[in-house]
């Protein structure tokens, strides 16, 4: 009765997706070797430069800043979010006080934040991490808040009805009826806080790979830039493969009655 | 004649002010071992008054006591069993540990006695061998069985029962009743089941309180002295359950109910 969830791509078993793709990479050598152009270089020459870019300098000059700056600021913006969010399902009128200035705040664009961000904080780490971790706050705020709003009565009530104490009640049953939508937020917010990261580190910064790309750019190192762009591709990739491995194992429950009850 | 158990006292429940009651001076008790239904048409106030009697709900005036003493928040001893077994299960226990949960609270007993309860239990409902499954891998009969163990486990000296077996299809339904019963011979706890179906109030019951609706009264207490054991075909088919079933449609308002009680060629009137 349990379904097994396919991860996306490469691990499915999708043979006509793989062919579109690659004829698109197909077309796009074969056109690029027509027409020369110097702003699309072949896909041959995109892969050498990928590998002769990618090693153990430049990962960690560009690399690593980024990854640690991303993870920084979405686990600020886990935790924050989480503990503020259950709070606000909690106590409705903590929620009545904060729910204007979060509304507010989450329908600012985070990338309005950055020259606040450089301004007040300097063009180091700290400017980055906080836009990263303003941006990937709200959908995991609001996720948890909603969730622990919606938690079933009944379940509430079957607990109290054993005797079970308002701490546990929060704990045993609160806790775990609300993780399907934290997990939801997490999600989403993961997505976001990536592209933070890279516009955060076009707009001011000196390295990182969203410097990195938009340098190779301004100095016509095109294929630099493709290696660029492929990497950051390669990673969002394997960051929601990981994440989907976690969300995975924390709510294996979840799917499988979800799969049965329609 | 045993010692009574629950008291509900001129139980008032007003939801709001404006709000027309819910409940209006409902009185009744219940003793020791008795199997009592209530009846009454949706909407009657019927798991409102449950909702009270294990203390999820506030009352407004009238008292309720179980044991004799008076109810302020959920009684120890006292559950309910919820219609909706899918939201009263925990979709992420399994069978075992959905059974287990409530004897984690009961002081004086090991892990391997809660363990051996709880398996006692899931072989009673006629469940063994599914303690490792989770709720949501069960058909819906099977998901309010372990809800009924989960309650039995927990040994209650009062059962209350919202509509338990209204999710299921008719079959499924018979056979939860006569489990019900066989477990209810076995093991004598005192149960108060709600239910809008009067065959299965009279079916079940000692003792049925007829409900008028809106607000929610007591109109009738009917004996009911069909032998037991009960038996799905011969106890429906006896007159004596033909005549109660026609007094308590004619209670309950026999212009509303005219289909029922027609086949016994006293329905029809407004």
């Amino acid at each position: 009765m349990r379904t097994p969830r396919r991860l996306p791509g490469i691990r499915s078993a999708n043979w006509m997706g793989w062919l579109v793709f690659l004829g698109f990479v197909g077309a796009w050598e074969i056109l690029s070797r027509r027409s020369g152009s110097l702003y699309f270089p072949t896909v041959t020459r995109i892969v050498e430069t990928f590998a002769a870019v990618w090693q153990l300098p430049n990962l960690s000059a560009h690399v690593v800043p980024s990854l640690v700056r991303m993870g920084e600021g979405y686990g600020l913006a886990a935790l924050t979010g989480t503990v503020l969010g259950i709070a606000m399902g909690h106590w409705r009128r903590l929620d009545r006080f904060l729910e204007p200035l979060v509304e507010f705040l989450r329908a600012t664009p985070p990338p309005a934040l950055i020259p606040f961000a450089l301004l007040t904080m300097g063009i180091g780490d700290a400017s980055k991490v906080f836009v990263i971790a303003f941006s990937s706050l709200w959908p995991i705020l609001l996720n948890a808040r909603d969730g622990v709003r919606n938690v079933d009565q009944a379940m509430i009530e079957t607990a109290r009805m054993f005797g079970l104490k308002a701490r546990e009640v929060a704990m045993r049953v609160v806790a775990p009826a609300t993780m399907p939508q934290l997990f939801a937020g997490l999600r989403t917010s993961l997505g976001v806080a990536f592209i933070t990261m890279v516009i955060a580190e076009m707009v001011g910064s000196t390295n990182g790979l969203g410097y990195f790309i938009l340098n190779a750019q301004r100095l016509f190192a095109v294929p630099e830039m493709y290696a660029g762009i492929f990497l950051l591709g390669l990673l969002g990739y394997l960051v929601n493969v990981a994440f989907e491995r976690v969300e995975g194992r924390v709510l294996s429950w979840h799917r499988g009655s979800r799969a049965v009850q329609p | 004649m045993n010692r009574v158990v629950l008291e509900v006292v001129d139980v008032s429940k007003r939801f709001s002010e404006r709000q027309r009651a819910a409940l209006e001076e409902v009185s009744f008790s219940v003793r020791e071992g008795e199997f009592v239904t209530i009846v009454g048409p949706s909407g009657c106030g019927k798991s409102t008054l449950l909702k009270c009697v294990c203390g999820l709900l506030a009352i407004s005036s009238g008292e309720i006591r179980v044991e004799g003493r008076r109810v302020t928040g959920p009684p120890p001893g006292v559950v309910l069993v919820f219609q909706e077994y899918n939201r009263s299960l925990f979709p992420w226990l399994t069978v075992m540990q959905n059974v287990m949960l409530p004897l984690q609270k009961r002081k004086g007993l090991t892990p391997l006695d809660r363990e051996g309860l709880a398996l006692r239990m899931l072989a009673a409902v006629g469940l063994d061998g599914f303690g490792n499954h989770y709720p949501w891998e069960l058909s819906g009969g099977m998901q309010q069985r372990v809800a009924i163990a989960r309650a039995l486990a927990f040994q209650p000296r009062i059962l209350l029962m919202d509509e338990p077996f209204g999710s299921v299809d008719a079959l499924t339904r018979m056979e939860l009743e006569d489990l019900l019963l066989n477990l209810w011979t076995q093991f004598r706890f005192t149960t108060l089941l709600v239910t809008h179906d009067v065959d299965e109030a009279i079916y079940l019951a000692d003792r049925v309180l007829v409900f008028s609706g809106s607000p929610g009264r007591v109109v009738d207490d009917v004996p009911v002295h069909l032998p037991r054991p009960r038996d799905q075909i011969g106890t429906r088919s006896a007159a004596e359950f033909a005549s109660l079933r026609s007094r308590i449609f004619r209670q309950i308002g026999s212009g509303r109910v005219n289909w029922a009680t027609a086949p016994h060629g006293e329905g029809g009137e407004r």
